[in-house]
């Protein structure tokens, strides 16, 4: 079961917080937006293909092309 | 399939949605996403399930049962899909946009249901004359 990916996306998101945190306290603004972006990018990456099979299988059971 | 299963999923993915809130709305959006897509995922099997217990129903029913079967499918599908974006979308604040869905939905939906329209009128045609 893909339950696993809803953790791993809790962790990025936790991590991600720490690590922007910390960055900021050492005033390094720019490197926290980076972060956040790498954060997301990861994530989506791991979303993509989930909710690309999810669609494929839909569109085969209700025939829709 | 049991609905247990499919609550915790659900209770645990509102709990990661609420938990990255804070901290990271956009990581939010996507744990509400793949959680819906997980739940969906865990019903899949029953619907194909159904599904072919309905198109064994429709046999009998000719050549155009069929066609018709196979677009009440499309029909259902495309709600589904449109209730499941739709319903995300407004989560998260842009109601417009889901509405935007809904109406596509709503359009592609009429669009398909229009040869079941003329399918009857013709049989009550028949039948009348």
């Amino acid at each position: 079961m893909n339950i696993d990916i809803i953790f791993k996306i809790a962790g990025v998101g936790i991590l991600a917080a720490v690590i922007n945190n910390i960055l900021e306290k050492s005033d390094k603004k720019e490197v926290a937006t980076f972060v956040t972006l790498a954060s997301l990018i990861v994530v989506l990456m791991m979303v993509i293909d989930m909710i690309s099979g999810l669609f494929e299988s839909l569109k085969s059971i209700f025939s829709l092309t | 399939m049991d609905i247990v299963k499919v609550i915790l999923v659900a209770l645990l993915g509102v709990m990661v949605v609420v938990i990255l809130k804070d901290i990271k709305p956009e990581l939010a959006f996507l744990a509400a996403v793949v959680t819906g897509a997980a739940i969906l995922l865990m019903i899949l099997s029953e619907i194909t399930g159904i599904f072919d217990s309905f198109k064994g129903l429709s046999e009998g029913a000719g050549g155009e049962g069929k066609s018709i079967f196979v677009t009440i499918l499309k029909i259902v599908g495309i709600g589904y899909l449109t209730e499941y974006s739709a319903g995300i979308c407004d989560d998260y604040g842009s109601h417009s946009i889901g509405k935007k869905v809904q109406l596509a939905g709503k359009v592609s939906i009429f669009a398909m249901a229009i040869p079941i329209f003329a399918n009857i009128i013709a049989t009550i045609g028949a039948i009348v004359k």
